[in-house]
């Protein structure tokens, strides 16, 4: 008897709290639907809102895939030989370079905004260009790109992959490219989603970085919240879910397999 | 097996040494291994064979002052993937992107030594491979489908597939449980008479090492102990530990007088002089070197005790015997009417039974 | 393998070269920022002594405690039921749970206006139900639930990894000894969770005291460090008192990040 009381007691909370998370989201995408949302659904469903924040809103899109993408590029390149090279290393140097290379997570967003300002700022061609917007994504991302592959390598024995190729003829370029690479993918990829997941919602660092005319989703997301009536601003939420639940999905999937770290930012 | 069979490869090392740290884990060592030959490597864990191993593939640098020579060409600086070596590691270590074919095939596509391969060559050289090793049909699998066994055969594929200079072995059969190694270990051998291949063998199962190889080496602590063939390492054992090491071997404390050896406890000699190198206060022989007095006809120079413990292990009966003095003897022999424990055993040494190994420990 | 260590610093400099010159020596100039306005290193105890630093560190440090302690009861709960009880619909249920964990921070904020602001849900409720309109998303409640928002899914996850590998058998021990549901609860159940539950407290922990943009976009006038730190780079243009505040920033999200690491010996990475 007792243990059905607390069963209902659970799932009653369980239920509360999938409610407090989901019933948000489900208002502000009806609410980027509704004609008039003050009114309600019988004011009648449109694409309007959506076609609006298209209009005024699409540049910040495609820069904030742009600067994702970017981003990906650049945390693969530096990043996958990173963690390989940390792979291979036990020497205490090695750890401390990983544990700086993990810094920039444990630091306020704000705080490396403001650093990377005062430091850099003085270079206007890079102030004002998205690039500037970029080297905060990376920092903050690389992170989570080199932990994910490095999850990855030392849960394999690569040493004695290597040492194998390695009787086989193959140099340290093969190696690398037939070895290293095609078993640390199941790292790479989930590294790979949450560096684009990661990216385009960044807004701490982002808001901070950016100017008027490089101005990213979140950044316009803020923005649209501050200025616009409440359907643009949730409409525009709309294409930030729809661009960001697939790959929340497949990282999710990639959860399963037990590779991936889950990100954090806000 | 000639479309397999490599170029025999003559193996010397000169003064091989390797340290670690302030630790030299090999002292130097110089060894003669001849083309076509199996050599066995054999010690307990840390005896420096698998640093010896390593050495010889060009995984580990030896010590300033060494040299490995491949058919008298100096390749001590060459790294591994130039040395055109063929390696079985105890893991297998096969590459799990890959599938069995691909596997097998991938030190074909190094381009390691002068062969320039055709896609076709490949193919038919992986083909024969898998043939070989009776591995056809698991060509497009991929590794973690394998069991065991299998993954020891697709690892031996691989590492022979590019025709290597001299195999090296790491206790290959190590991962494997008992029957599987038996019968993999046959197949080894036969393998390594097919083709004729100049193969190093790292192991610390002596049964292994006596099945196996032409020579063996037995190793402890960083240095040789000795070579020879199994035979001459079992009956001619060079000192006390590769008696020891190598099969089961009694030894009684007592002293040596000038008619033999009096164990303790006991006053006659039961060995002659002339039978060993006599010296220290031990004596030892191997437990099947026996002969029994089943009629209890006292002979001279037989020993006598209890029968401690009997065990039938198929071929014959082994008994832990208690002697006077304190000492317990194991003998192996086909007993007709095998004794029961608290007995009386009699019994005499063979006269070539005696090792000719000694030692001053109490 | 050995490898050269020539091999391994070519590995090493591009991720070396962004690091060094993107975050150490930023970081090293905002600290030295940080003590070159008037009062100099003093900056540094600004946060102790101006009376409006103090109160935004004390309500962010209470805040994130508070944050952090329903989360951990919340999430203990719902990630044990979770794991222990398989029924129809209960996949569909830890994926929405887990689902809000990379939305950033302003969506969030827009979440609490859409549940507790003017036009929100809870004040339509409470209007039609009592005739007055219940709006609180923009006051510290706001934030509370906003910062409760993004805990909550980080935290679930952390225990149902950790409640999946709990041994049920230490559980049925209890029992068979006579132990009751409540202790099997305290005297089983908990020690075990422990380490994984003092890691995520801690993430929470850091993550909300370093949390900007729900702040930002509930209100300018809440006063937790992180909008203090802002006002003052923008409308103040206190630019050493924006660093030094910052850094004492990055340094309590790091201790936090830092002890939750040492107690749960690996992979924790979190803020922003």
């Amino acid at each position: 008897m007792q243990r059905r009381t607390y069963f209902y007691a659970a799932l009653m909370l369980t239920l509360v709290t999938v409610g407090f998370l989901v019933v948000p989201v489900v208002m502000s995408v009806m609410a980027g639907l509704t004609k008039n949302f003050f009114v309600g659904l019988k004011s009648g469903l449109t694409l309007e809102w959506v076609f609006r924040v298209w209009e005024l809103y699409q540049d910040t899109i495609w820069r904030s895939m742009g600067i994702a993408l970017a981003c990906l590029a650049i945390t693969l390149i530096a990043g996958v030989p990173a963690a390989y090279g940390l792979a291979l290393s036990k020497s205490r140097w090695a750890r401390i370079f990983e544990e700086t290379l993990i810094l920039p997570v444990a630091v306020p967003g704000l705080a490396i905004a403001l650093a990377l300002i005062q430091t850099y700022g003085g270079f206007r061609e890079f102030r004002m260009s998205w690039a500037f917007i970029l080297v905060g994504h990376v920092l903050y991302t690389l992170p989570f790109m080199v932990r994910s592959v490095l999850a990855v390598l030392s849960s394999i024995p690569l040493n004695e992959y290597e040492e194998a190729a390695a009787s086989l003829g193959a140099n340290k370029r093969r190696r690398f490219f037939d070895i290293v690479v095609p078993n640390a993918m199941p790292g790479i990829m989930a590294g790979s989603l949450m560096v684009v997941t990661l990216s385009i919602g960044e807004f701490n660092l982002s808001w901070m970085l950016h100017t008027p005319l490089t101005k990213t989703l979140p950044v316009g997301l803020a923005d649209s919240y501050a200025s616009m009536r409440l359907e643009v601003a949730s409409a525009y939420t709309l294409v930030f879910f729809i661009m960001i639940v697939p790959l929340l999905i497949a990282m999710q999937k990639f959860g399963q397999t037990g590779t991936a770290r889950k990100p954090t930012q806000h | 097996m000639n479309s397999t069979s490599s170029q025999n490869t003559r193996i010397n090392l000169r003064r091989c040494a390797k340290t670690f740290g302030n630790t030299q884990v090999l002292k130097p060592v110089t060894l003669d291994i001849q083309a076509g030959e199996t050599v066995v490597l054999l010690g307990p864990s840390g005896c420096g064979k698998t640093t010896l191993l390593r050495i010889i593939s060009g995984l580990e640098a030896p010590d300033h002052g060494s040299a490995i020579l491949f058919n008298d060409e100096d390749v001590t600086s060459r790294p591994i993937e130039k040395r055109q070596v063929g390696m079985v590691f105890q893991s297998y270590a096969l590459f799990p992107n890959m599938t069995v074919r691909q596997n097998v095939g991938y030190g074909l596509t190094t381009g390691q030594g002068d062969e320039r391969l055709t896609k076709a060559d490949r193919d038919t050289r992986i083909e024969t491979m898998l043939k070989m090793m009776r591995i056809q049909d698991l060509a497009d699998r991929s590794i973690d489908q394998l069991s065991g066994g299998q993954r020891q055969r697709v690892a031996l594929a691989r590492a022979i597939a590019p025709r290597p200079k001299v195999l090296l072995l790491d206790e290959p059969l190590t991962a494997l449980d008992a029957t599987l190694r038996d019968d993999l270990r046959m197949e080894i051998n036969a393998l390594l008479r097919d083709l004729g291949i100049t193969a190093i063998y790292v192991t610390h199962d002596q049964s292994e090492a006596m099945a196996l190889g032409d020579r063996i080496v037995v190793m402890s602590e960083g240095t040789i102990e000795q070579i020879g063939t199994p035979e001459e390492i079992y009956h001619q054992p060079n000192n006390m530990f590769v008696a020891t090491f190598i099969g089961a071997t009694n030894a009684l404390s007592g002293h040596w007088g000038h008619k033999g050896f009096v164990p303790r406890g006991m006053e006659v000699p039961v060995a002659a002089l002339r039978m060993a190198a006599q010296g220290g206060n031990l004596m030892c022989f191997r437990p099947e070197d026996v002969d029994l007095i089943e009629d209890g006809d006292q002979a001279s120079g037989a020993l006598k005790g209890i029968a401690r413990t009997i065990a039938f292990v198929g071929s014959c009966h082994r008994v832990i015997v208690e002697l006077p003095g304190n000492q317990t003897v194991t003998l192996e022999s086909a007993w007709c009417h095998p004794p029961h424990p608290g007995d009386p055993v009699l019994f005499k040494i063979q006269e070539n039974g005696v090792l000719p190994v000694w030692s001053n420990e109490a | 393998m050995k490898h050269t260590s020539h091999f391994m610093g070519l590995l090493l400099l591009p991720a070396g070269v962004l690091v060094l010159a993107f975050f150490a020596l930023p970081m090293v100039k905002l600290i030295v920022t940080g003590a070159s306005g008037e009062e100099g290193l003093a900056a540094y105890w600004s946060i102790l002594t101006v009376e409006r630093h103090r109160e935004a560190l004390i309500a962010t440090l209470l805040l994130s405690a508070l944050v952090t302690l329903v989360a951990l009861i919340i999430s203990t709960i719902v990630g044990v039921f979770l794991v222990r009880n398989r029924f129809p619909g209960s996949q569909i249920l830890v994926s929405l749970l887990t689902f809000p964990l990379a939305f950033p921070g302003v969506v969030i904020g827009f979440l609490i206006i859409m549940l507790a602001g003017r036009q929100g849900l809870i004040g339509m409720v409470s209007q039609t139900l009592t005739g007055s309109k219940l709006v609180f998303a923009y006051s510290m409640t706001g934030l509370f639930l906003g910062y409760l928002y993004f805990s909550i899914p980080r935290v679930i996850l952390t225990v149902m990894a950790a409640a999946e590998k709990l041994d049920v058998s230490l559980e049925e021990a209890a029992r068979s000894l006579g132990a009751s549901q409540w202790r099997v609860i305290t005297d089983v159940l908990l020690p075990a969770l422990k380490p994984g539950l003092i890691a995520s407290g801690a993430i929470c922990f850091a993550t909300s005291v370093g949390a900007f943009g729900t702040a930002f976009t509930l209100a300018t006038n809440i006063d937790v460090l992180a909008m203090t730190i802002y006002t003052e780079f923008t409308l103040g243009a206190n630019l050493a008192s924006a660093a030094s505040l910052s850094v004492v920033l990055g340094l309590i999200t790091w201790a936090a990040l830092s002890i939750a690491r040492s107690l749960s010996g690996s992979n924790v990475a979190a803020a922003g």
